[in-house]
């Protein structure tokens, strides 16, 4: 067997608690020392989570899989992960057969002529008209509040309303906040170069110092998304005088912000109403709770 | 008991002078932390890294100007040392649900990696497609393929299905709170 083969075999082995005390601590040194060894280590999770839920493991790994391997949260997102892929190719590879309509005999409602020749027809349709009047509003508002899209939008509006009110009062209120200056960037940020900070549990806002290049607006409109496009929220901001010509001031609450790697395209709102000049700008969050 | 924000910048000060840097160090050393944890069978994984890291942030003053070496070493002891009184405190571990996915649950996990297959570009969503086309041999054949028509090695095909991976994972995760919220606001 190679050194590739037996390192391998090594990470299955302690992802599976199957190592003794001396050989794990021997992982752990090298995992703190070798950011290549994390990395691998982080696809030989994988790769196992793959052989458990395909069925590819031996009855004692299985066993120390779901002991010691399925022991936290992340990793058991990551083998519902795997299982759904597994079910979704399943979908793709068998879909439902339709079921068999009848040729002979169809019913009354299957062809116009019959339908309009139908008493039932003529008994239903005033039936159905008195029922839209009198008691379709009242379905309507009982399904609106259910609709969960309804629900997401009204999440959302209720955050951007909540951010705008933030950002109008300067001051007044107690809690700390971490200062970030950032400039506008027409490229894709790379790991290197996005600036990140990293928010204490007491910190209430970042403020962010956005550097404008374009003929100064009194208003503006930022949409925050995260860096896969995901869009969190949009807000209308105005321009500080403080602030000075160059840059408009956005005051996020830390509450609103997970961690991860985030945009932000920032409009100016022209005199007609209508979005000007938009620019980026990247910055990442680290959240220590 | 938690950090004062002073603790903290100082924590991320002994770590690099510069914020940015200092702020990716911290999150390596948490991640690497978990994983030792998560490897000695600890569920409570992410908040023994936590106890470490404000164990050494309280330390950190009295550290800064005599500790030499790789600050990551020193969490690793603290870790170790927590590790001990956790053993002592926890004597029987729970035993974890089985992997069981409700069909609603089912139902709400393929919606939304059908969403977040759609967010992926055509490339990256063929190749984790392809990925996990077949069982067993057929898999294994099917890799080799991939492999030969991409003209990389094993470990390359690994790598980057891994972070197409994650990518979809963290998209699955969005989707599925943002369900879940609807659903509790219902």
């Amino acid at each position: 067997m190679n050194s590739q083969n037996d390192e391998e075999l090594l990470r299955k082995d302690y992802l599976l608690g199957q190592l003794s005390d001396q050989m794990r601590e021997q992982v752990e040194e090298r995992l703190l020392d070798d950011d290549d060894f994390v990395e691998r280590l982080s696809t030989t999770e994988d790769d196992l989570i793959d052989d458990y839920v395909f069925g590819a493991l031996s009855e004692s790994e299985r066993r120390s899989f779901e002991d010691n391997f399925v022991i936290n949260d992340e990793r058991r997102r990551k083998v519902q992960f795997a299982q759904s892929v597994d079910l979704y190719l399943d979908k793709l590879a068998d879909p439902q057969p339709s079921p068999v309509t009848p040729v002979h005999s169809s019913p009354w409602w299957t062809t116009p002529l019959q339908l309009l020749q139908s008493y039932i027809f003529w008994i239903a349709v005033p039936v159905f008209a008195l029922l839209l009047v009198f008691v379709g509003p009242k379905i309507v508002r009982w399904i609106k509040p259910s609709d969960p899209v309804a629900v997401v939008q009204t999440n959302r509006a209720l955050i951007e309303h909540q951010i705008e009110e933030f950002n109008k009062l300067s001051t007044g209120h107690n809690l700390a906040s971490y200062e970030l200056a950032l400039d506008a960037t027409p490229i894709l940020r790379d790991k290197g170069g996005i600036k990140r900070v990293t928010l204490a549990p007491n910190t209430g806002f970042l403020d962010l110092k956005l550097a404008v290049l374009s003929p100064p607006r009194q208003k503006y409109r930022a949409l925050v998304s995260t860096v896969e496009g995901v869009e969190q929220f949009a807000v209308a901001l105005e321009r500080d005088n403080n602030s000075g010509p160059g840059s408009v001031l956005f005051k996020i609450p830390t509450q609103f912000l997970n961690t991860g790697d985030y945009q932000i395209q920032l409009s100016g709102v022209g005199p007609d109403g209508q979005l000007d000049n938009p620019v980026r700008y990247y910055f990442g969050v680290i959240k220590h709770f | 008991m938690s950090l004062t924000e002073e603790q903290f910048q100082q924590l991320l000060a002994w770590l690099d002078k510069d914020p940015t840097r200092a702020g990716l160090k911290y999150e390596e050393i948490r991640r690497k932390l978990i994983i030792i944890f998560l490897g000695r069978n600890c569920e409570e994984a992410e908040d023994l890294a936590d106890e470490t890291i404000n164990r050494v942030a309280r330390k950190v003053c009295e550290l800064k100007d005599s500790y030499v070496g790789d600050p990551a070493r020193y969490f690793y002891g603290v870790a170790k040392r927590i590790f001990s009184e956790h053993v002592r405190k926890v004597s029987k571990r729970r035993r974890i649900e089985p992997l069981i996915v409700s069909s609603s649950d089912s139902e709400r996990r393929l919606k939304c990696l059908d969403e977040c297959l759609e967010q992926l570009d055509p490339d990256s969503r063929e190749l984790i497609l392809s990925y996990y086309q077949g069982k067993k041999q057929a898999k294994i054949q099917a890799h080799k393929a991939m492999e030969e028509s991409l003209n990389i090695n094993a470990g390359a095909l690994r790598a980057r299905t891994h972070r197409i991976r994650q990518k979809l994972q963290k998209c699955i995760l969005a989707c599925l709170e943002r369900s879940s919220e609807s659903n509790d606001i219902n």
